[in-house]
């Protein structure tokens, strides 16, 4: 993982941005969008939020070179939702979100919709009827 | 290439990758010819290895077969389908999803009881890639199985084209079964 890292090469020093970072900025700038259910991790990342171990990189896929980055996220949407147009909104903000906080340029956002999240239904307790 | 032919191409690959190295060690006379004559004998005098000679040769037969058909249709029942390719990235979903959203449209119509989806995609050489949806429905009797069918085909490829943006679909309805409408009480009182 030490060797993961984006390396700026300053005047006065370099800044190392690991991998694991950008990641995260990935995953907390998709989750906001408005219909996103949310990441799909796959069995790992199941296995690990069981333990109670939080993954803010969950479901996402990073590339990255000296300049640029190339993303990968593996999306829940809510039901009922335009897939198309969340997916844009994704693409939009997690590039945005990603070229803004660490500079890279970022060539590609792949969206992966790998499942639907269905609203919970409603259970009705059945009433008592007799003593 | 499906996940039975390559099972078969595993074991037939691994039976000759076995076969050759055997070959090679006879040519460098790394196992003596007494040894080799010996086993020969033995085999040749076994009906399992003929047995075993049959079932390689049938495999042989089943992957030329394979190898050289030419189908204009390709079926994938896994993976993703590429709905967007644009400047940012492409959007892809996945069977999966498809099959869960058709499905839950498909048991919410009234008079369906229980309903099972699959999809697949079919890739055709002159018409591109097209959805299949393949809904079996378990229904009631109050209402007509035509009516159910025809409501859950507009439904599911309403939702499926101007929801998940998948253009090219072909929704197959078909009912399994029908439901009694008789529900057994359980008493709880003694």
């Amino acid at each position: 993982m030490a060797n993961d890292t984006i390396k700026l090469e300053e005047g006065i020093g370099s800044v190392r941005i690991a991998d694991e970072v950008v990641s995260i900025i990935a995953g907390m700038a998709a989750t906001e969008v408005d219909g996103i259910a949310g990441m799909s991790g796959g069995l790992v990342g199941g296995i690990a939020e069981i333990l109670g171990k939080k993954n803010l990189a969950k479901g996402v896929k990073v590339e990255v070179g000296e300049t640029e980055a190339a993303v990968d996220l593996y999306i829940i949407v809510k039901f009922g939702v335009r897939i198309p147009d969340v997916a844009l909104t994704v693409q939009e903000k997690v590039k945005t979100a990603i070229e803004s906080m660490t500079g890279l340029s970022v060539v590609e956002v792949n969206v992966h919709v790998q499942g639907v999240g269905f609203p919970d239904t409603e259970v009705r307790e059945e009433e008592v009827r007799v003593r | 290439m499906g996940i039975i032919n390559r099972i078969l191409l595993f074991v037939y690959t691994l039976f000759f990758g076995v076969l050759c190295a055997g070959v090679a060690g006879l040519c460098l006379h790394i196992v003596p010819e007494r040894v080799v004559v010996n086993e020969y004998e033995y085999l040749v005098s076994q009906w399992q290895t003929g047995a075993v000679a049959g079932v390689l040769l049938l495999v042989s037969i089943h992957l030329l077969l394979c190898s050289v058909s030419g189908r204009r249709t390709k079926e994938v029942r896994s993976g993703e389908l590429l709905v967007i390719q644009g400047a940012a990235g492409q959007v892809n979903v996945s069977l999966t999803a498809v099959r869960d959203m058709a499905e839950r449209i498909a048991a919410g119509v009234h008079g369906v009881r229980q309903a099972k989806a699959k999809a697949l995609v079919e890739h055709r050489r002159d018409e591109g890639d097209f959805l299949k949806l393949d809904i079996r429905l378990e229904v009631g009797q109050e209402r007509s199985v035509a009516a159910i069918s025809d409501d859950i085909q507009i439904q599911v490829n309403r939702y499926v084209t101007q929801i998940a943006g998948i253009d090219n679909v072909e929704v197959a309805v078909s009912v399994q079964s029908i439901a009694s409408g008789v529900s057994v009480k359980k008493r709880r009182i003694k």
